[in-house]
């Protein structure tokens, strides 16, 4: 009976050497950290040059059409973590994003994966995913080559994001998710930018415009200032309430 | 191997009518028009004509096609993933993976 205790021990003892041991010398996580300071904005080009897959504009414009792919299995997750030096991280803190997304015809290859972070700013994966859906609404409205969207969304998606939106610095969250059809890309200031009183504030939710002086002015969550002219181009509309 | 539940619950009941290959592209012809493409790893597949899919399963590159007699077919595909893909007989993608 002591026998057998005394091998309990020196087994719980080795063992817990071993873990020690593996802590103290496990590579530190390139992308690890509290605020993700090294967490890439844009994918390697090496390992992620992007990947498409067979289809069409009239595919990809089909409703559901994402739907039909195949979910990226776990174990090719773990591998594109690992090929970025991520070895651990928190829910929530990165997703493995498709390059040139799914909705524009990229493909689950590890040729276009990689880990995106959900944390960093003012560039991350929210903000994407803004770019990847004004892309795609480009493309079905026949307004943008679906190839060419492929192109500039995996050259460099930041670049891309700044042209189609006009804007140096992501809109607010939301901005992509705009409702009204006939707004075409963003052609003015984001709300970080100073403003005058010429401009009209824009709810990016409701599609309404509101003048300076009106009740809702600058005060709705999701919103930006354009001149009156820039947003009825956009296709916003005076909201009848001021 | 696990379970690939998207494309079996497609392709479920569905009768292999023929095969071609033109490397390294495998195309499944289906009795009910559709067809399913397979990019290979470049190995050489006879696949006879009658079986009827009754699951398919997938791991790494391997995609394994489980029929209702109880036989299967293995195929090498040249990559883990974006290798397959179903159209139906109006050549509408059903599934991809």
């Amino acid at each position: 009976m002591r026998i057998r205790t005394l091998h309990r021990a020196v087994f719980f003892f080795s063992l817990a050497l071993a873990l020690l041991g593996s802590t103290v010398n496990a590579p530190r996580p390139a992308f690890a950290g509290p605020f993700q300071q090294n967490a890439p904005l844009r994918p390697d080009p090496v390992m992620t040059p992007g990947g498409v897959l067979p289809v069409t504009k009239e595919d990809i414009c089909v409703p559901g059409y994402s739907k039909k792919v195949r979910n990226v299995p776990i174990g090719v997750k773990r591998k594109v973590y690992a090929a970025y030096g991520i070895t651990q991280h928190k829910t929530g803190e990165y997703e493995i994003d498709h390059l040139i997304s799914l909705q524009l015809g990229g493909s689950n290859s590890v040729k276009n994966l990689w880990p995106q972070s959900y944390l960093t700013q003012p560039w991350n994966a929210h903000v994407k995913d803004a770019l990847e859906n004004r892309l795609h609404s480009e493309v079905c409205k026949g307004h943008l080559d679906l190839a060419a969207a492929q192109r500039e969304i995996a050259t460099d998606w930041i670049a891309a994001y700044q042209k189609y939106f006009r804007t140096q610095l992501p809109l607010t969250k939301g901005a992509g998710r705009a409702r009204n059809s006939r707004r075409s890309p963003i052609t003015s200031s984001s709300p970080a930018q100073s403003h005058t009183g010429d401009k009209v504030w824009v709810n990016l939710k409701s599609g309404k415009y509101f003048p300076p002086g009106s009740r809702y002015y600058g005060k709705t969550k999701q919103g930006l200032y354009l001149s009156e002219a820039d947003a009825q181009s956009q296709g916003y509309v005076a909201a009848k309430s001021r | 191997m696990a379970r690939n539940q998207k494309l079996t619950r497609l392709i479920l009941g569905r009768t292999i009518t023929g095969t071609s290959t033109v490397d390294p592209v495998l195309t499944v012809q289906f009795s009910d028009g559709s067809q399913m493409t397979v990019q290979t790893d470049g190995t050489a597949l006879t696949i006879a004509d009658g079986g009827t899919v009754s699951a398919v399963r997938q791991a790494d590159t391997t995609l394994q096609l489980v029929f209702e007699d109880g036989s299967t077919l293995d195929i090498a595909t040249a990559e883990e993933t974006s290798c397959v893909m179903v159209r139906d007989r109006n050549h509408v993608m059903e599934y991809s993976d």
